[in-house]
């Protein structure tokens, strides 16, 4: 044994008993990996918490029912719903509906029936931005020799004529004599004289209000031309809602897949007429990317803020530590407010340098959601660093990095991502609070929290319109209950030792 | 002394060893001397062991000797090379020629990692070797501490006491050490698996040539272990001798009352004199002079000013030992049998 410059080599050196030793246990090794194979452990430590985890039913479950969620809300674009803001047709208001309610009485004095032909289809095609579609359907008595054509050229005239805009028409013959006629005018992104009638909702509602408005598309009118021709939908959508590239590429996957068919009204509609499923799954879109931005905000802030103020230690975690407790004592959602508030009043400057509202409101959820995590991950780095196999670690030549990376932070980790499942409902009822406010998401994005609200105030004594608040409750609800399902059952698959279960 | 040809230099050469602690208190901080210039060898292939009250400073001692506590004053060698007042990435380098063995089984594992994991550390650490070397080298390590391959895949919370600290030993040898420091290696055992772990000990201190730093406030593991011994009093050396003659004729009365207040089968009562009055005094005021003055049985006797105003020097008083005495040999009473 020299004592040379070797230590790096001192227990390397070629020819040291272990290695002998080593040498004669490879058969050994083999039956340990072997064992280890069959008893179905072959895994690293995360490979063996995800088995235990999907071997927990409510944790498989919670799993599942997450990625239903985010499969829904992802490819929200993709599936055959109604647009989220598409309003019913009709200028005077009424009631939200539920359609599975028996049908009212209505007065059938041989009458266009309404209610059935003006529903509403505005569905994302993809001509997403580009086009407004009027859809007719027209039918005569059967064998009377009924020539769709000057209607079509009539209400085509009409329709051009009230949107400013050439309109172009195409027929299509139907079983049992009549006919689909499409009218569809070009649309620009907020097109002049189409987008401005409602500030929030630039181009559609502008047409149909038009549409609504204009005599010769009044259902009396329509009835009185040649095929009756009936209003069938209006669909087309024009820059109210931002679809990125990757959206209108699944919009369009949309129209192959599903054509023109869209759901109906299968969870009713509000008081505006829209279809309060297609709101449901475009509003957690919002939701859900909120609750995940804040909460990967919370966590990696926490986790290296609490992390460093543990590790350190002494007057720097004091310092930190203090700022917390300064942070906590304010009113957070105060907090929040006053932050969002100020940067609404820089919102043209942030939104030319790329940065949009919702970011915005992201990362001010995150910024304030992290103290707690901050507070439990240093608490947990104390205690880990009193006990000695730190000092075993450190004893071995260890670096601070190695141990902080490598023991400390994982150990860490369980607690933090069972503190993450709590925070993350928080940030999600903070999003529906300042929504409320008019601080969150505005009216054409919808979101969780709005809808929630929406249909609290829809709540009156005179009727309830219980699937408004029902719903949206029920997907926030069971959401947060999946979430913190998984967050204990994560916790007992991560913490070797703690879990119900320790082996197969 | 029993150490096998032991090469004139010693492997760990401690010299005028201080460390302080600066204690926060409500009355302004105090400063805590934790080791007051403390002296000691240990020649290659030794065990000695440190033996003394909880509070003496015996892991306090072992750490800043071996440079994983930073000393406060003072020098330590191992192998001819300073540990203390070094860069950080020396004295690691160093240092993994000594492995450390803690009290506490339970909290000297990281709880997430598995035993293959675990023994795989240091080498890892070190560098040098493939995963699969890093395994055998593991397996090699359970083999020579009496576990086998069935443990190699499973956490640390999955074993008994006396495994796990069978586990710490494999760590600490995993880098070839020729210095195993053994903090309190047994006081978490019961006595049945104390004896194991000793007896293991012993083995591989044998195969291996291992030098041993054993700090133990049980004296039957001291005994059986160790071929010598320092015996603290509140961060001082108050005695040094071969385990044998310190057993037989322990020479400062702490030692005295220390081995006098071993439960024993045996032996008839003790004298009273060999019995301590009080506690031990706090480490934040040590009384001037010798520190054990106010509690020593010998001065009762025959009082001496130098106790309370000069600290006793640890000197020569026999072959291969040293006490720190003013009063150093009273009629000595007879060597206890056995």
């Amino acid at each position: 044994m020299t004592a040379g410059n070797s230590d790096a080599a001192a227990g390397l050196r070629a020819g040291s008993p272990w290695e002998r030793r080593a040498a004669g246990l490879a058969p050994e090794l083999e039956k340990a990996l072997q064992a280890r194979r069959r008893a179905g452990l072959a895994h690293g430590p995360l490979g063996l918490a995800w088995r235990r985890l999907w071997r927990t039913p409510s944790a498989r479950a919670s799993l599942l029912f997450l990625a239903l969620w985010a499969l829904l809300s992802g490819l929200a674009p993709l599936w055959p719903l109604p647009s989220p803001v598409a309003m019913r047709l009709s200028a005077e208001p009424s009631p939200p509906r539920w359609p599975w309610a028996p049908a009212p009485d209505l007065p059938q004095h041989g009458e266009l029936e309404l209610r059935p032909t003006r529903r509403l289809r505005c569905c994302a095609d993809d001509g997403w931005a580009h086009r407004a579609v009027v859809e007719f359907s027209l039918a005569d008595e059967p064998g009377s020799g009924f020539d769709p054509g000057p209607t079509a050229a009539l209400l085509a005239e009409r329709l051009g004529q009230v949107s400013g805009r050439r309109a172009s028409a195409a027929l299509e013959a139907l079983a049992g004599g009549s006919w689909r006629l499409c009218l569809s005018v070009p649309l620009q992104e907020r097109a002049p004289g189409l987008g401005d009638d409602r500030g929030a909702l630039p181009g559609r509602p502008g047409l149909e209000a038009r549409l609504a408005a204009d005599g010769a598309f009044s259902p009396r009118a329509l009835a009185a031309l040649p095929g009756a021709p009936r209003l069938a939908g209006l669909r087309y959508h024009s820059g109210t809602w931002e679809l990125s590239a990757f959206d209108r590429w699944l919009v369009g996957w949309r129209g192959r897949l599903f054509g023109l068919w869209q759901s109906g009204p299968w969870l009713g509609t509000d008081a505006k007429g829209r279809d309060l499923l297609a709101r449901i799954v475009w509003g957690s879109r919002v939701s859900l990317q909120v609750a995940l931005v804040a909460g990967l905000c919370s966590l990696t802030i926490g986790l290296v803020y609490g992390a460093m103020a543990g590790l350190i230690g002494g007057r720097v975690d004091n310092a930190m530590m203090r700022l917390v407790d300064a942070l906590y004592s304010l009113p957070l959602i105060f907090g929040v407010i006053f932050l969002v508030a100020i940067l609404n009043e820089y919102r043209s400057e942030l939104a030319s340098r790329g940065i949009g509202r919702l970011s915005v409101f992201y990362a001010v959820l995150g910024a304030v959601s992290w103290l707690t995590m901050a507070r439990v991950v240093r608490g947990q780095v104390l205690r880990l660093k009193r006990q000695d196999f730190v000092l075993a670690l450190e004893a071995l030549g260890a670096s601070r990095m190695r141990i902080l990376f490598l023991h400390l932070l994982p150990n860490v980790l369980p607690i933090a991502l069972v503190y993450l499942t709590l925070s993350v409902p928080a940030v999600l009822l903070y999003e529906a609070f300042l929504s409320f406010l008019g601080l969150g998401v505005e009216p054409p994005q919808v979101s969780w929290g709005l809808l929630a609200l929406d249909g609290s105030e829809a709540l009156s004594k005179l009727h309830v319109f219980w699937w408004l608040l029902l719903f949206p409750a029920l997907a926030m609800g069971s959401t947060l209950l999946a979430l913190s399902l998984l967050g204990d059952e994560l916790q007992a698959a991560l913490e070797p030792g703690t879990g119900r279960r320790d082996r197969a | 002394m029993s150490s096998p040809s032991a090469p004139a230099a010693p492997l760990l050469e401690v010299r005028g060893l201080e460390k302080r602690f600066v204690v926060p208190g409500a009355a302004g901080s105090g400063e805590l001397l934790a080791l007051a210039r403390v002296d000691f060898d240990l020649a290659r292939g030794e065990c000695l062991a440190l033996v003394g009250e909880s509070g003496s400073g015996k892991s306090t001692l072992a750490r800043c000797a071996t440079g994983l506590l930073p000393a406060s004053a003072g020098s330590a060698r191992f192998d001819g090379r300073e540990l203390i007042g070094r860069p950080r990435r020396e004295v690691a380098a160093l240092r993994r020629r000594i492995g450390f063995v803690f009290q506490d089984p339970r909290g000297s594992f990281d709880p997430r990692q598995r035993v293959d994991g675990i023994l795989a550390e240091p080498l890892a650490i070190q560098g040098g070797l493939k995963p699969r070397q890093r395994r055998l080298r593991a397996l090699a390590l359970l083999a020579a501490v009496g576990l086998s391959a069935e443990h190699l895949f499973r956490y640390p919370h999955e074993f008994s006491g006396g495994q796990r600290q069978r586990l710490a030993i494999a760590r600490a040898l995993a880098l070839e050490p020729q210095l195993l420091v053994l903090d309190e290696p047994t006081s978490a055992l019961d006595v049945s698996v104390q004896a194991q772990i000793l007896n293991l000990l012993a083995e591989l201190r044998r195969e291996f040539g291992l030098s041993l730093l054993l700090i133990a406030h049980d004296l039957a593991v001291v005994q059986h272990l160790a071929d010598r011994v320092a015996v603290l009093y509140l961060g001082r050396l108050v005695e040094v001798a071969p385990a044998a003659a310190l057993f037989g004729a322990p020479q400062h009365p702490y030692t005295q009352a220390l081995l006098a207040s071993r439960p024993q089968r045996s032996r008839p009562a003790q004298p009273p004199a060999a019995r301590l009055a009080g506690d031990p005094p706090s480490p934040l005021a040590p009384p001037p002079g010798c520190a054990f003055h106010p509690r020593c049985p010998r001065r009762a006797a025959q009082p001496d000013a130098r106790c309370a105003e000069l600290p006793p020097i640890l000197s020569p008083s026999g072959p291969n030992r040293a006490l720190a005495c003013h009063l150093p040999l009273p009629p000595s009473p007879p060597p206890a049998p056995g």
